[in-house]
């Protein structure tokens, strides 16, 4: 038996905080978190959506432990999606499919490194079928890594050292070294052939 | 929660009995027909998504039926060619243990779109045409299978000593190995080798 994946809740309120604990704690695989705990998973529930939700899903991720996040919102926009999967979550429902045991399947899922997205929500980041043009970031101006970021993870992809990069990018090689670290941290990710490979894999490079 | 049925398709035997042996210990009921009732999902094994797209049968695609793809190997354009023809659900082999790949069963079941968080991101940043699509054309190095697999778990950020307990090998002869590999694709360090194995489609 693997070991149960530790979870919690923030919600808009205490009496919705409890209701998803609740709901959470009938599955076998999960152990809810009490506070304090260092939560493998963070699942936020909103009423609506703002830019304090992705503060508030950024906030999260930046903790030590880099729990991941899912989130429990109303129906987004696209480009509001694609924020929530670019500030790190790795989990979209809407509130009202997030039934007790599809919850804990997204948790399981984001604690795996997989991401859970409604279909329909999927068709809809997908451009359309037939027309070549942006790409579903691309066309929304939301972006994953910064400038410097993927600038350092491109010249590592071909190959160069941490002093050759510094002095490409007239950085110094502490901030070049930062900067792996970021992006390691971020996506929790073991090492440079890791960061390179994932980033390859996720169309950021 | 009503019972879950899996009817099984796979590219090759290996493959076939990799998914049985897990099913088997996760304890699910297997199908011998894949339109069995509405509780039966499709589990379609190979090595690439577009390899599990070709082994399954265009009906099951066309009516909607619930699929898992279980493939080895993610490439952003194929995980875009998969979500366009209506495949949601979609998994790692090497994540695919019992429990995790009864979850992914579930969520087929259910019509959730579920996929390795990266390639999700390839896919929304437009199935990243440009790298490996013109790195296709150009003839990719051949490495052996053992280069192949080392490669495969250095770009998972295995470190030596891990890849030599993986491979039941000594780390000596994964430092070899690894010399041997980076020569062939005439690289200069292991995120350079990881880059151009994974950009050539190698892995």
């Amino acid at each position: 038996m693997e070991e149960r994946v530790l979870v919690g809740v923030v919600a808009t309120d205490p009496v919705l905080e409890a209701g998803v604990s609740y709901a959470m704690a009938g599955c076998p695989e999960l152990a809810i978190a009490t506070s304090g705990d260092e939560t493998e998973v963070t699942v936020v529930v909103v009423d609506r959506f703002d830019q304090d939700t992705l503060d508030r899903i950024q906030l999260i991720r930046a903790a030590p432990h880099r729990p991941e996040v899912v989130l429990v919102a109303p129906d987004l926009v696209p480009a509001d999606a694609l924020r929530v999967i670019a500030a790190g979550a790795r989990g979209l429902l809407r509130r009202r499919e997030a039934t007790a045991e599809r919850l804990a399947r997204a948790v399981l899922a984001a604690a795996g490194g997989d991401c859970t997205v409604s279909p329909d929500m999927l068709d809809r980041l997908l451009a359309a079928p037939d027309r070549p043009g942006p790409t579903a970031f691309a066309s929304t101006g939301v972006s994953i890594l910064g400038d410097r970021e993927r600038d350092v993870l491109q010249l590592l992809a071909d190959g160069w050292e941490t002093r050759e990069i510094a002095r490409k990018l007239c950085y110094s090689t502490r901030t070049v070294t930062s900067v792996v670290h970021d992006i390691t941290q971020r996506f929790r990710l073991r090492n440079r052939a890791h960061a390179v490979a994932y980033a390859i894999r996720a169309g950021m490079l | 929660m009503s019972t879950l049925r899996v009817h099984v398709i796979a590219a090759d035997e290996v493959r076939r009995s990799a998914v049985l042996t897990a099913l088997r210990r996760a304890g699910v009921e297997l199908a011998a027909e894949p339109l069995g009732s509405s509780d039966t999902v499709t589990a379609v094994a190979a090595d690439t998504l577009d390899e599990a797209m070709l082994a399954c049968p265009p009906r099951l695609r066309s009516d909607g039926h619930p699929l898992l793809f279980v493939a080895d190997r993610f490439v952003p354009a194929d995980v875009v060619h998969a979500l366009r023809s209506g495949v949601r659900t979609m998994i790692r082999a090497a994540d695919a243990t019992p429990s995790r790949l009864v979850a992914a069963l579930h969520s087929a079941r259910d019509g959730d779109g579920q996929l390795p968080h990266e390639a999700l991101l390839g896919a929304l940043s437009g199935g990243a045409p440009t790298p490996v699509a013109t790195a296709r054309t150009v003839p990719a190095p051949s490495l052996t299978a053992r280069q192949m697999r080392v490669l495969e778990l250095m770009a998972e950020g295995q470190d030596n000593a891990t890849i030599a307990r993986t491979l039941r090998c000594s780390e000596h002869t994964v430092k070899n190995v690894i010399y041997d590999l980076m020569v062939r694709l005439g690289v200069r360090n292991r995120a350079h080798a990881v880059a151009c194995g994974v950009r050539a489609g190698l892995i």
